[in-house]
C-alpha cells in the first residue's frame, strides 16, 4: 500500500506543481504622464432628484449644490499622446479649499470657511465630508480622462446639508489651492428659497 | 448521531460480517493488508436550501432579506478515506458552498417602507461562501462494478458573508441614510450531511481504480444569529435594533464525484 501510495504522488508531483508556478506575478511596470486642472467656474445645481443637475439662480434650498465645471489639460503633445498607453495622474496636489460666503450664512461670518457645511458627491452613493486628511481635495479637482482627449471636462458637486434660516441671495465663493502655488477660484450667485 | 450508529451497524450485520474473523483476533498484519486508501478528489454539484416556516413573521424585513438565500454551487475536493475490506470508511474531505443572495425582496421591502427615499442597492446579487473540512462515516454494498454507498458527514465550516449595507437619498433634499444589516453568528458552523452515493468503478492498469459516482445529499447548516440592524441620517446619531434568529437551513444537493482507490 505504502509502495503505491508513493507512486502515486510521484505521476502526480507535476498536477500540485504547475498550480505554483502559474502564481507566479509577472505584472510590468506601467507608464505615467501627468495632466493639470487648468480651470474652474460654478454654477448652481439642484440635487433634488437622484443626481444633482444644473439649475438657474432659484433653487429649492433643501436640495442645493454648487456645482464646479473642472477642465483638464494633459501635459504632453498630440503625438506623444496618440501612443501613450499609461496612467495619468494630477502633476499638482490640492493643498487647501476654501467655501465663503459674501454674507452672514446661518450664523457664521461673511468670509469664513464654510466647509462643514458643505459635503462632496463622490458617486452616486456617496458623499464624503469635506476633512484635508481624506485627501479629498484632490478627488474634487482631479478627474480622468474617459477617453484619448488631450483637454477634457469634469463637474464635482458640493452639496450644501444645512441649508440658510433665512431665504435669499447668497454668493458662494470656492477657491482651490494647489502645490504649485496657482489659485482656482469662481462664485456663483443664487436665490434660496424654502 | 446515534441513528446513524445503529444504521451503520445494521448494514454490517446484514453483510454477512458476522462469518468473518472478529478485528481483534486477526493478526496486525492481515489487519492492515485490508486497509486501502481512496482518495475523493472532487465533488461537484448543486444545492438548494428549503425556505422553511422559521422565516415567516421575521420583523424589519428580515423575512424578505433571508428568501433570497440560496446556494449554486456544492463542492468537495482533496478528501482522504480509509477503507476495512472495502466496506466500511472514515474520512475526511475539504468542502466549499457557493451562497448566493438575491436582496430584491428585501430592497422592494424597503421601497415601501421609505417610500420617501431613492433605494439604491448595490448588492442585490452578491456571493459568499461556505468552506470547511467535513470528516464521514460510511458503508459500502458492491455489486460487481457498481457500489452502493450510505454516508454521514460532519462539517465544521466557515461562513464569510459580507454586511449588507444601503445607502439611501431622500427625494427632494441634499439628505440621505445609510442602512446596514450585520449578521453575527459563531465562526464555526456545524453541518450534518445525510448521503447516499452511487458509483461505478473502472479498473486501469495502474495500480489505480477510478470511481465515478453521482450522491444525493440532505443537509442541515444549523445556525443562531444575532442580527443588528442600523439606520443613520446625516447629523444623528444612528439607530440600532437587534433580533435574534434560529434557523436549521435544510438543503438538498446532487453531486457528481471522481474517486482514486490505491492498490487492487
Amino acid at each position: 500500500m505504502l509502495n503505491h501510495s508513493k507512486k502515486f504522488l510521484r505521476t502526480n508531483f507535476l498536477i500540485f506543481l504547475v498550480p505554483l508556478l502559474c502564481a507566479v506575478d509577472c505584472k510590468k511596470k506601467e507608464d505615467v504622464a501627468y495632466y493639470e486642472t487648468v480651470s474652474m467656474n460654478l454654477l448652481n445645481a439642484s440635487n433634488s432628484g437622484l443626481a444633482p443637475v444644473t439649475a438657474g439662480s432659484s433653487v429649492y434650498k433643501h436640495a442645493y449644490a454648487i456645482q464646479l465645471n473642472l477642465l483638464m489639460k494633459a501635459q504632453m503633445d498630440s503625438a506623444s499622446n496618440s501612443e501613450f498607453r499609461g496612467n495619468f495622474i494630477n502633476e499638482d496636489q490640492v493643498t487647501d479649499l476654501l467655501i465663503t460666503s459674501s454674507s452672514d450664512f446661518n450664523g457664521i461670518p461673511a468670509n469664513q470657511s464654510l466647509n462643514n457645511l458643505f459635503l462632496f458627491r463622490e458617486g452616486e452613493s456617496k458623499y464624503s465630508e469635506l476633512d484635508p486628511t481624506t485627501g479629498i481635495y484632490n478627488r474634487i479637482f482631479s478627474r480622468e480622462r474617459s477617453d484619448r482627449e488631450i483637454e477634457w471636462n469634469a463637474e464635482s458637486y458640493l452639496l450644501l446639508m444645512h441649508p440658510p434660516q433665512i431665504d435669499g441671495t447668497y454668493t458662494f465663493y470656492v477657491s482651490g489651492t494647489f502645490s504649485d502655488g496657482r489659485i482656482l477660484s469662481d462664485s456663483t450667485t443664487v436665490n434660496l428659497y424654502e | 448521531m446515534r441513528v446513524l450508529l445503529i444504521f451503520l451497524l445494521a448494514l454490517v450485520s446484514f453483510d454477512g460480517l458476522a462469518n468473518e474473523p472478529l478485528k481483534d483476533s486477526l493478526p496486525p498484519k492481515r489487519f492492515i493488508k485490508q486497509l486501502r486508501f481512496h482518495i475523493n478528489w472532487m465533488e461537484i454539484g448543486a444545492a438548494t436550501y428549503f425556505k422553511g416556516k422559521s422565516l415567516s413573521g421575521l420583523e424589519n424585513g428580515l423575512s424578505a432579506y433571508y428568501s433570497g438565500t440560496r446556494t449554486n454551487g456544492h463542492y468537495g475536493l482533496f478528501g482522504l478515506s480509509i477503507y476495512y475490506k472495502e466496506k466500511i470508511s472514515l474520512g475526511f474531505i475539504c468542502f466549499s458552498r457557493q451562497n448566493t443572495s438575491n436582496n430584491q425582496n428585501y430592497v422592494d421591502y424597503l421601497t415601501n417602507r421609505y417610500s420617501n427615499y431613492y433605494v439604491q442597492s448595490s448588492q442585490e446579487d452578491y456571493s459568499y461562501e461556505t468552506t470547511g473540512l467535513a470528516f464521514s462515516a460510511s458503508y459500502r454494498k458492491a455489486f460487481r462494478y457498481f457500489y452502493l454507498e450510505p454516508k454521514f458527514r460532519f462539517g465544521l465550516s466557515n461562513l464569510s458573508k459580507d454586511h449588507f449595507y444601503l445607502w439611501m437619498k431622500e427625494r427632494g433634499s441634499n439628505q440621505y441614510m445609510e442602512l446596514e444589516l450585520n449578521e453575527n453568528h459563531k465562526t464555526l458552523l456545524k453541518s450534518y450531511h445525510f448521503i447516499l452515493a452511487i458509483a461505478h468503478q473502472f479498473k486501469t492498469r495502474a495500480p489505480i481504480k477510478w470511481e465515478l459516482g453521482l450522491q444525493s445529499e440532505f443537509f442541515i447548516a444549523p445556525t443562531k444569529t444575532s442580527v443588528t440592524l442600523s439606520e443613520k441620517r446625516y447629523g444623528a446619531d444612528a439607530v440600532v435594533s437587534t433580533q435574534n434568529i434560529s434557523r436549521l437551513n435544510p438543503a438538498l444537493a446532487f453531486s457528481v464525484f471522481l474517486n482514486w482507490k490505491l492498490g487492487r
